[in-house]
């Protein structure tokens, strides 16, 4: 008698252990794009170049260029660049150095946005003016990348000016 | 009236009418005490120890109580569990989609988290599942004090009780002719 007892809870006790063991979720549910917002990311911003003039920079940024009849930044999902926003990052020391790539969209070097419709149709290339401050002087990094609501792009290659 | 003969009337008349019966003693019968024991084992099912000490209305209120609590205990272990399962999908999705970027999920409940958000809501249904242990903990306490008052209750009123009393009547007399009377009664 004690022998059956001992089996039934042995059983017992493995149908509990598979029952803690059982995922409600696969662990590949999320692999699927569908269920991230945005779903496909979008491509950055091109050819970024800084001019400055009496502390006031002016980026300038090409989102219509064409690669072989297609868009270079766009957001794969739509086809088009219509929906995008464009980021801008600025910092007074080279991101090349920075020991984590997250930093590039990092809150603390973020600077704002503008809009794809915030331009003319057919506007190429885009600018941006910047402010800075008169006291300021030194080296001055900036990158942007595209964020189409839900996914942001890779950031773009980062250009550099000189604050005299 | 010499007293000491009124006070050996007295014994000998009045003694028997004290007694009231002729028996030496009167066993009043009484119910058997519960089991404390026994009660609070079979609190254990839903309002078993209360219908033990048949108290029926508390037996209904615990057991609705204890049902609906093992229930919620049941439900937010569950929500617990799932609500893992999908911190843990979504911090391997991210990390194999976009490392660099914190990605926003839909969640099945509603609207988009990311694994951060996630994770706390994760943290939540362990805090619901830890609050669903304490509750039924609480309810099983308190369940087992009342089944433990009544049974106290109980048996204080089926104490045994016995009634009785022995009289022995003595009458001596010493060399001078006085008359001494003693008697017993027992409880």
């Amino acid at each position: 008698m004690n022998v059956k007892n001992d089996i039934v809870i042995f059983f017992l006790a493995i149908v509990c252990c598979i029952g803690c063991l059982h995922e409600p979720v696969d662990s590949d549910y999320y692999d699927d794009l569908s269920l991230v917002k945005g779903g496909e990311k979008p491509t950055p911003p091109v050819d970024l170049s800084l001019t400055v003039a009496d502390h006031e920079v002016t980026l300038q940024f090409y989102t219509d260029r064409l690669d072989s009849g297609n868009p270079v930044t766009y957001d794969p999902d739509t086809g088009t660049n219509e929906n995008l926003y464009y980021l801008v990052y600025i910092a007074s020391n080279d991101p090349a150095m920075f020991g984590d790539p997250e930093l590039y969209y990092d809150i603390r070097y973020y600077l704002g946005y503008v809009a794809e419709i915030d331009f003319a149709a057919g506007v190429d290339p885009k600018e941006v003016s910047i402010a800075i401050a008169s006291s300021y002087h030194g080296p001055l990094f900036v990158w942007m990348a595209s964020h189409d609501g839900g996914r942001e792009s890779d950031h773009s290659e980062v250009v550099f000016v000189g604050i005299p | 009236m010499n007293y000491r003969i009124a006070m050996v009337l007295f014994f000998i008349f009045y003694t028997p009418a004290l007694c009231g019966q002729n028996k030496p003693f009167t066993f009043v019968p009484a119910e058997q005490p519960l089991s404390l024991y026994k009660a609070l084992a079979y609190d254990i099912v839903p309002g078993g120890g209360h219908i033990y000490t048949g108290h029926y209305e508390y037996a209904a209120v615990f057991a609705t109580l204890k049902i609906s609590g093992v229930y919620a205990m049941y439900y937010y272990y569950n929500y617990w569990h799932y609500r893992g399962s999908l911190y843990r999908s979504a911090k391997k999705a991210n990390a194999a989609i976009d490392p660099e970027h914190d990605l926003q999920f839909k969640d099945p409940e509603g609207g988009y988290k990311t694994v951060e958000e996630f994770r706390q809501a994760y943290d939540r249904a362990a805090h619901y599942f830890t609050l669903s242990v304490a509750a039924n903990v609480a309810i099983y306490v308190t369940s087992w004090l009342m089944t433990l008052y009544h049974v106290q209750q109980i048996n204080e009123e089926r104490q045994p009780a016995y009634i009785g009393c022995a009289t022995h009547i003595m009458l001596d007399a010493d060399e001078y002719g006085t008359v001494y009377a003693g008697y017993t009664v027992k409880w």
